[in-house]
Protein backbone atom coordinates (compact mmCIF):
# COMPACT_ATOMS: atom_id res chain seq x y z
CA UNK A 1 0.00 0.00 0.00
CA UNK A 2 2.50 2.23 1.10
CA UNK A 3 4.68 1.47 -2.24
CA UNK A 4 1.52 2.26 -4.11
CA UNK A 5 1.24 5.73 -2.37
CA UNK A 6 4.80 6.42 -3.08
CA UNK A 7 4.37 5.24 -6.83
CA UNK A 8 1.51 7.77 -7.76
CA UNK A 9 3.03 10.55 -5.58
CA UNK A 10 6.28 10.32 -8.01
CA UNK A 11 3.59 10.11 -10.81
CA UNK A 12 2.11 13.68 -9.86
CA UNK A 13 5.05 15.12 -9.31
CA UNK A 14 6.34 14.38 -12.86
CA UNK A 15 2.81 15.50 -14.12
CA UNK A 16 3.51 18.55 -12.79
CA UNK A 17 7.12 18.98 -14.40
CA UNK A 18 5.50 18.19 -17.80
CA UNK A 19 3.08 20.62 -17.17
CA UNK A 20 5.52 23.20 -15.98
CA UNK A 21 7.65 22.96 -18.58
CA UNK A 22 4.75 24.29 -21.43
CA UNK A 23 3.51 20.95 -22.68
CA UNK A 24 2.97 21.51 -26.76
CA UNK A 25 -0.39 20.57 -28.74
CA UNK A 26 -0.26 16.91 -30.25
CA UNK A 27 1.27 17.24 -33.37
CA UNK A 28 2.49 14.40 -35.70
CA UNK A 29 6.24 14.44 -35.38
CA UNK A 30 7.82 14.54 -38.98
CA UNK A 31 10.35 11.38 -37.83
CA UNK A 32 7.19 9.04 -36.94
CA UNK A 33 6.31 9.06 -40.83
CA UNK A 34 6.94 9.30 -44.21
CA UNK A 35 5.75 12.46 -46.06
CA UNK A 36 5.64 14.74 -43.07
CA UNK A 37 6.09 18.50 -43.83
CA UNK A 38 9.00 20.41 -42.24
CA UNK A 39 7.34 23.71 -42.87
CA UNK A 40 3.86 22.33 -40.74
CA UNK A 41 6.11 21.32 -37.95
CA UNK A 42 8.11 24.89 -37.78
CA UNK A 43 4.74 26.48 -36.70
CA UNK A 44 4.44 23.74 -33.91
CA UNK A 45 4.82 26.16 -31.19
CA UNK A 46 2.11 28.98 -32.25
CA UNK A 47 -0.56 26.73 -30.55
CA UNK A 48 -2.15 28.42 -27.74
CA UNK A 49 -3.97 25.72 -26.14
CA UNK A 50 -2.13 23.15 -23.41
CA UNK A 51 -2.48 19.55 -23.56
CA UNK A 52 -3.90 16.95 -20.93
CA UNK A 53 -1.19 14.17 -20.64
CA UNK A 54 -2.40 11.49 -21.94
CA UNK A 55 -2.10 7.88 -20.60
CA UNK A 56 -0.29 6.39 -23.55
CA UNK A 57 1.62 7.40 -26.05
CA UNK A 58 0.25 5.38 -28.78
CA UNK A 59 -1.87 6.47 -31.05
CA UNK A 60 -5.71 5.96 -30.63
CA UNK A 61 -7.50 3.57 -32.58
CA UNK A 62 -10.48 5.01 -34.88
CA UNK A 63 -11.92 1.64 -34.97
CA UNK A 64 -13.49 1.92 -31.77
CA UNK A 65 -14.93 5.86 -33.25
CA UNK A 66 -17.03 4.59 -35.82
CA UNK A 67 -17.56 7.84 -38.32
CA UNK A 68 -21.13 7.17 -39.88
CA UNK A 69 -21.59 9.32 -42.88
CA UNK A 70 -25.37 9.38 -42.78
CA UNK A 71 -25.15 10.53 -39.37
CA UNK A 72 -26.64 14.03 -38.64
CA UNK A 73 -23.04 14.91 -36.64
CA UNK A 74 -21.36 13.95 -39.28
CA UNK A 75 -19.99 16.06 -42.75
CA UNK A 76 -17.71 15.35 -45.98
CA UNK A 77 -17.00 12.67 -47.60
CA UNK A 78 -17.41 8.51 -46.24
CA UNK A 79 -13.46 8.23 -47.93
CA UNK A 80 -12.02 11.43 -46.73
CA UNK A 81 -8.29 11.15 -45.89
CA UNK A 82 -8.35 13.00 -42.65
CA UNK A 83 -11.31 12.77 -40.00
CA UNK A 84 -11.93 15.24 -37.33
CA UNK A 85 -13.95 13.91 -34.42
CA UNK A 86 -15.04 16.37 -31.89
CA UNK A 87 -16.03 15.82 -28.39
CA UNK A 88 -17.95 19.27 -27.66
CA UNK A 89 -20.40 20.64 -25.21
CA UNK A 90 -22.65 23.97 -25.93
CA UNK A 91 -21.18 25.45 -22.95
CA UNK B 1 -18.21 14.53 -36.50
CA UNK B 2 -18.76 15.90 -33.49
CA UNK B 3 -19.85 13.98 -30.20
CA UNK B 4 -21.08 15.07 -26.90
CA UNK B 5 -18.98 15.36 -23.84
CA UNK B 6 -21.17 17.18 -20.89
CA UNK B 7 -18.59 18.26 -18.32
CA UNK B 8 -20.97 21.28 -17.29
CA UNK B 9 -24.59 21.18 -16.28
CA UNK B 10 -27.50 22.40 -18.37
CA UNK B 11 -24.96 21.61 -21.64
CA UNK B 12 -26.99 17.97 -21.65
CA UNK B 13 -30.39 19.42 -22.26
CA UNK B 14 -28.88 21.59 -24.61
CA UNK B 15 -27.26 18.43 -26.34
CA UNK B 16 -30.77 16.64 -26.84
CA UNK B 17 -32.25 19.88 -28.15
CA UNK B 18 -29.37 19.76 -30.94
CA UNK B 19 -30.25 15.99 -31.35
CA UNK B 20 -34.07 16.24 -31.74
CA UNK B 21 -33.17 19.24 -34.06
CA UNK B 22 -31.32 17.07 -35.90
CA UNK B 23 -33.49 14.44 -36.50
CA UNK B 24 -35.35 17.07 -38.28
CA UNK B 25 -32.52 17.81 -40.73
CA UNK B 26 -31.36 20.79 -38.50
CA UNK B 27 -28.71 19.61 -36.04
CA UNK B 28 -26.20 22.16 -37.47
CA UNK B 29 -28.16 24.85 -37.50
CA UNK B 30 -29.22 24.60 -33.81
CA UNK B 31 -25.70 24.23 -33.11
CA UNK B 32 -24.86 27.52 -34.39
CA UNK B 33 -28.09 28.57 -32.63
CA UNK B 34 -27.45 27.35 -29.15
CA UNK B 35 -23.30 28.63 -29.73
CA UNK B 36 -24.72 32.17 -30.24
CA UNK B 37 -27.27 32.86 -27.47
CA UNK B 38 -25.04 30.43 -25.04
CA UNK B 39 -25.02 33.34 -22.57
CA UNK B 40 -28.95 33.74 -22.87
CA UNK B 41 -29.94 30.20 -21.90
CA UNK B 42 -27.11 29.27 -19.69
CA UNK B 43 -28.01 28.85 -16.12
CA UNK B 44 -31.55 29.36 -16.77
CA UNK B 45 -34.21 26.80 -15.38
CA UNK B 46 -36.11 27.25 -18.15
CA UNK B 47 -33.90 26.63 -20.74
CA UNK B 48 -35.97 24.07 -22.28
CA UNK B 49 -38.04 26.03 -23.13
CA UNK B 50 -36.15 28.73 -24.40
CA UNK B 51 -34.64 26.20 -26.41
CA UNK B 52 -37.97 25.51 -28.07
CA UNK B 53 -38.64 29.11 -28.97
CA UNK B 54 -35.31 28.60 -31.06
CA UNK B 55 -37.01 25.07 -32.89
CA UNK B 56 -39.78 27.68 -33.96
CA UNK B 57 -37.06 30.24 -35.10
CA UNK B 58 -35.70 27.39 -37.13
CA UNK B 59 -38.91 26.82 -38.87
CA UNK B 60 -39.09 23.41 -37.04
CA UNK B 61 -41.90 20.90 -36.22
CA UNK B 62 -42.86 22.13 -32.92
CA UNK B 63 -45.30 19.44 -31.71
CA UNK B 64 -42.68 16.90 -32.44
CA UNK B 65 -39.45 18.73 -31.12
CA UNK B 66 -40.95 19.42 -27.83
CA UNK B 67 -41.82 15.91 -27.52
CA UNK B 68 -38.48 14.53 -28.68
CA UNK B 69 -37.23 17.02 -25.56
CA UNK B 70 -39.57 16.35 -23.49
CA UNK B 71 -38.99 12.66 -23.53
CA UNK B 72 -35.46 12.60 -23.65
CA UNK B 73 -35.65 10.62 -26.28
CA UNK B 74 -31.36 10.88 -27.34
CA UNK B 75 -30.24 10.55 -24.02
CA UNK B 76 -28.95 7.00 -24.76
CA UNK B 77 -27.12 8.49 -27.18
CA UNK B 78 -25.82 11.39 -25.84
CA UNK B 79 -24.38 8.85 -22.80
CA UNK B 80 -22.77 6.48 -25.75
CA UNK B 81 -20.82 9.77 -26.87
CA UNK B 82 -19.56 10.45 -23.57
CA UNK B 83 -18.80 7.21 -22.70
CA UNK B 84 -16.67 7.25 -26.27
CA UNK B 85 -15.30 10.21 -25.29
CA UNK B 86 -13.71 8.91 -21.64
CA UNK B 87 -12.33 5.56 -23.94
CA UNK B 88 -10.70 8.05 -25.78
CA UNK B 89 -9.26 9.77 -22.46
CA UNK B 90 -11.59 13.29 -23.09
CA UNK B 91 -10.82 15.39 -20.32
CA UNK B 92 -12.59 18.44 -21.46
CA UNK B 93 -14.08 20.88 -24.25
CA UNK B 94 -13.63 20.95 -26.78
CA UNK B 95 -11.28 18.07 -27.84
CA UNK B 96 -10.39 16.79 -31.42
CA UNK B 97 -9.02 14.10 -32.65
CA UNK B 98 -7.78 14.31 -35.80
CA UNK B 99 -6.94 11.01 -37.46
CA UNK B 100 -6.94 9.24 -34.23
CA UNK B 101 -4.01 11.93 -32.79
CA UNK B 102 -5.65 14.49 -30.00
CA UNK B 103 -6.10 17.85 -29.90
CA UNK B 104 -7.14 19.81 -26.66
CA UNK B 105 -9.02 22.93 -26.48
CA UNK B 106 -10.25 25.85 -28.86
CA UNK B 107 -6.91 26.00 -30.87
CA UNK B 108 -6.19 28.44 -33.86
CA UNK B 109 -7.10 27.52 -37.80
CA UNK B 110 -3.24 27.31 -38.70
CA UNK B 111 -3.19 24.22 -36.42
CA UNK B 112 -5.96 22.35 -37.60
CA UNK B 113 -4.39 23.07 -41.37
CA UNK B 114 -0.91 21.86 -40.17
CA UNK B 115 -2.40 18.38 -38.79
CA UNK B 116 -4.40 18.10 -42.01
CA UNK B 117 -1.77 19.03 -44.30
CA UNK B 118 0.46 16.41 -42.38
CA UNK B 119 -2.02 13.81 -43.18
CA UNK B 120 -3.30 14.67 -46.61
CA UNK B 121 0.62 14.32 -47.62
CA UNK B 122 0.86 10.67 -46.57
CA UNK B 123 1.65 11.34 -42.97
CA UNK B 124 0.99 8.28 -40.21
CA UNK B 125 -0.33 9.15 -36.32
CA UNK B 126 2.68 9.65 -34.50
CA UNK B 127 4.39 6.82 -32.58
CA UNK B 128 6.74 6.83 -30.16
CA UNK B 129 9.52 4.43 -30.44
CA UNK B 130 10.99 3.90 -26.73
CA UNK B 131 14.52 2.76 -26.43
CA UNK B 132 15.27 1.61 -22.50
CA UNK B 133 19.28 2.27 -23.35
CA UNK B 134 18.69 5.38 -24.76
CA UNK B 135 20.71 7.99 -22.10
CA UNK B 136 17.52 10.38 -21.93
CA UNK B 137 15.42 7.28 -21.03
CA UNK B 138 15.42 6.22 -16.96
CA UNK B 139 13.68 2.60 -16.03
CA UNK B 140 13.05 -0.75 -17.35
CA UNK B 141 12.56 -1.43 -21.29
CA UNK B 142 9.50 -3.52 -20.41
CA UNK B 143 7.70 -1.04 -17.94
CA UNK B 144 3.82 -1.41 -17.52
CA UNK B 145 3.77 2.57 -17.75
CA UNK B 146 5.65 4.75 -20.07
CA UNK B 147 6.13 8.38 -19.70
CA UNK B 148 7.24 10.45 -22.63
CA UNK B 149 8.50 14.01 -21.55
CA UNK B 150 8.59 16.58 -24.40
CA UNK B 151 10.44 19.45 -23.20
CA UNK B 152 12.90 22.72 -23.67
CA UNK B 153 15.43 24.13 -21.39
CA UNK B 154 13.51 27.38 -21.09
Amino acid sequence: MKQRYGWLIALAIVTLLVAGCGPQPATPTPKAAAGALPSAQAGATTAVATVAPTATPVPLDLATLPVDPDDWHALGSADAKVTIVEFAEFM
Amino acid sequence: MTKSYIVHSGAEVAAQAAECAGEQGKYWYMSELLFAQQSAWSGQTEAAGMFKQYAAELGLDQAQFDACLDSSKYADRISADQEDGQAAKVTGTPTFLINGSPMVGAQPYSAFQQQIEYYMAGGLPPTLILAADDFRSMGKADAPIVITEFSDFQ
